[in-house]
């Protein structure tokens, strides 16, 4: 509160005089993002600005919880609501501008990842997600396309429209939450009372997806959903998960047996396997915390992890002779990448990453749409 | 618990809004000046759109009636007091869950509070402004509610009382920005209900007479509900109100917590400790809600100073303001 005015009225026209709004980014039903700079220090932002016309119990519940949650939250791995004001009824939340997403990384063929890349990366999620339950907040969306990446490779947590508080008992919250591939099976079955573990368990889907580069538990309908995740871990005993059954929609389900989850992952290490395992544990109590998860030997053991600023990052509006060029550069990582012993894991390849040319602005947009 | 504290200092009740007894007050006192010009300014520009003879004494009766802060507070709360009523008929017409009583009260309690703090009650007359923060409340601790359903309860019982005025989802909705800009746009608050339950936890394991601490956990929630309509809230953290209230309770219920106290703290802290609880507990015991009929007083001597820049029945408002376009709630009507 740096502001001399007294006012609330004149605290927000302040605020308000402080940005300018250059061009429009993306349109949804719910919002409209503009690219924008602060005025005295030229610092870029994103503009994100939430209708409300149309809204007939004024504020609706996911501006609510996005300005709640991120007027608490300062971290380096969670976006940074740099400041919000009202513009007679539109609400305009100053984020921090991030040019991509953890979707479009995985997305783009083009990038190869190295283990030493998808290790930085869920250490900076980790550590993003760490800070919110520590902060006694639950994210409910975690999914690739909800980890925005900045310029300097750095990831954020973002979108917490369906975020809220959590540790009180006494207090039911909905299962209905989390986009389906990354729903944890409590959620599933119905539990209207969980912990930081659902996140986790979205995080572990999140894991295997970078090391896949395909979705791993994609369940074609909320029914399904189980099913796969049952098939693909084989179906929990009451020894796995006592109590599964007392959860309001648990019933006996088909009984898949445990996979050898090496042979998918055959690309990953041992202890990489053995933190995804942690982290989709089918008891929520005894799946790992993102703290406990951040001191597994996973993140302590070699290849070191990736420094932020030479981590893959998608190649977009360029020339074709620039993609070829990536290509190459990719082609050239990956015969490199064969002989790179482990320990030079910090500097392998980042020479031959190209820096971004134009920031692809346009991935703003993909959070504008309201969380059904 | 060497965490904790930390933790508390990251959020925004803690770096905004804690104040001291001086600068709270200084900040009223200047908040209530400002409004008083703005008052004396608005009369003069419609004296302008009105006769002359109108106008002065129109201008007389309000500088006669001005309110002091110390008015303005008792008014405000009046109507903080009234929150208590709402939450009963919510939670009788089943649009509250009894979970979420407590949490939307405190909210909602904290919210007037803390508007009032860059706002005064010449332009924003308490009120609507009560509504408007209960139901913003409702939303903020996850208890939400169409505006229709929040609005329904109100109109009945307004039917009952044969009340002329009908509240309508405008003057809740009407409100929402001009709160929530005023909160500046901090939403989450910290309440000592859940701090005085971790406290009740702890204690089980110093304290051996179960059943009276029991009933002294029982009893703390009715000193938590008082410490609310006080101004602890913007100088103490919540986990220290909780003890506070602890405390009283134990003195009402006989139990000694000292024993606790003193196990759990060392000596030094427990001497600062001491003093802040007896500071909790001295604010809780000394407050005095405002009757009926000192509300009644002020509430006659507002309709003479209200500022007719926000007044929608003043004449200024209806000759310029409205004219203008410029009303403070129209739908979505910008472009840019």
């Amino acid at each position: 509160m740096a502001s001399k005015a007294v006012l609330g009225e004149e605290i927000n026209k302040e605020t308000e005089s402080l940005y300018k709004k250059e061009k429009k980014l993306g349109e949804g039903t719910y919002a409209v993002v503009y690219l924008g700079h602060h005025i005295r220090t030229n610092r870029k932002v994103a503009i994100k600005k939430i209708k409300l016309g149309n809204m007939r119990s004024g504020l609706d519940m996911s501006a609510i919880r996005e300005v709640k949650a991120l007027r608490e939250l300062r971290h380096p791995n969670v976006i940074e609501l740099i400041d919000v004001f009202s513009h007679k009824t539109n609400l305009n939340l100053v984020l921090e501008f991030l040019d991509t997403d953890l979707e479009n990384v995985i997305k783009d063929k083009s990038l190869v990842f190295m283990p030493a890349d998808i290790k930085s990366w869920m250490m900076m999620a980790l550590r993003g997600l760490d800070h919110c339950h520590k902060c006694w907040l639950l994210h409910r969306d975690l999914k690739p396309n909800n980890f925005l990446i900045a310029s300097n490779g750095q990831l954020k947590l973002a979108d917490f429209g369906l975020a809220r508080e959590f540790g009180d008992v006494k207090r039911a919250m909905t299962s209905q939450t989390v986009t389906r591939w990354y729903r944890a099976p409590e959620l599933l079955l119905g539990a209207t009372n969980y912990t930081g573990s659902i996140d986790i368990w979205a995080m572990g889907c999140i894991f295997a997806e970078l090391s896949l580069r395909a979705p791993y538990l994609p369940g074609a309908s909320d029914l399904e959903q189980l099913t796969t995740i049952f098939r693909a871990r084989g179906t929990p005993t009451e020894d796995d998960w006592p109590g599964m059954l007392k959860l309001p929609t648990g019933y006996n389900f088909e009984k898949f047996p445990k996979p050898q989850f090496s042979d998918l992952f055959r690309g990953s290490s041992e202890d990489a396997v053995d933190l995804m395992n942690k982290m989709l544990t089918f008891n929520p109590v005894q799946r790992i915390s993102a703290a406990d998860a951040l001191q597994h030997p996973y993140f302590r053991n070699l290849p070191r992890p990736t420094a932020p600023a030479k981590l893959p990052r998608p190649q977009q509006n360029i020339a074709e002779e620039e993609a070829e060029a990536a290509v190459d550069a990719n082609k050239k990582r990956q015969f490199e990448d064969a002989f790179d012993d482990a320990l030079d894991a910090t500097d392998a390849g980042g020479a031959d990453r190209r820096q971004i040319v134009e920031p692809a602005a346009k991935r703003m947009d993909l959070r504008i749409s309201s969380p059904a | 618990m060497a965490d904790r504290p930390q933790l508390f200092e990251q959020t925004s009740q803690y770096q905004h809004w804690r104040f001291t007894r001086e600068s709270l007050s200084k900040l009223r006192t200047e908040n209530n000046r400002l409004g008083v010009d703005r008052v004396l300014h608005g009369l003069r520009q419609e004296a302008k759109v009105d006769d002359q003879e109108t106008s002065d004494t129109r201008i007389a009766e309000a500088t006669k009636n001005l309110l002091t802060p110390e008015e303005e507070l008792k008014l405000i709360d009046f109507y903080l007091q009234r929150i208590k009523i709402y939450v009963t008929i919510y939670r009788a017409s089943k649009l509250l869950k009894p979970d979420a009583l407590d949490n939307v009260k405190a909210t909602a309690i904290n919210f007037m509070k803390r508007f009032y703090l860059h706002n005064v009650v010449f332009d924003y007359p308490p009120k609507n402004i009560m509504l408007t923060c209960f139901y913003l409340a409702t939303k903020v601790e996850n208890a939400f509610m169409k505006i229709e359903d929040f609005i329904r309860p109100l109109a009945d019982a307004e039917a009952k009382r044969g009340s002329k005025t009908q509240t309508k989802s405008d003057d809740v909705l009407g409100l929402e920005f001009i709160v929530i800009q005023s909160l500046q746009f901090e939403l989450a608050v910290h309440h000592p209900y859940r701090a005085v339950y971790g406290f009740y936890l702890d204690m089980q394991t110093f304290i051996d007479e179960k059943d009276a601490l029991r009933e002294t956990y029982d009893r703390t929630a009715h000193y938590i509900d008082k410490s609310l309509y006080t101004d602890l809230v913007f100088h103490y953290q919540p986990s220290q109100i909780a003890l506070g209230a602890f405390k009283l309770a134990a003195k009402e219920k006989d139990l000694d917590i000292d024993l606790y106290l003193t196990q759990r703290f060392d000596a030094r802290s427990l001497e600062l400790l001491y003093r802040v609880l007896d500071e909790i507990q001295d604010g809780i015991t000394t407050f005095a809600a405002t009757s009926n009929d000192e509300a009644k007083e002020i509430d006659r001597k507002l309709i003479l100073c209200r500022n007719p820049e926000k007044n929608p029945n003043s004449t200024l408002y209806k000759k310029t303001v409205a004219v203008q376009g410029d009303v403070p709630y129209v739908s979505d009507s910008d472009s840019d």
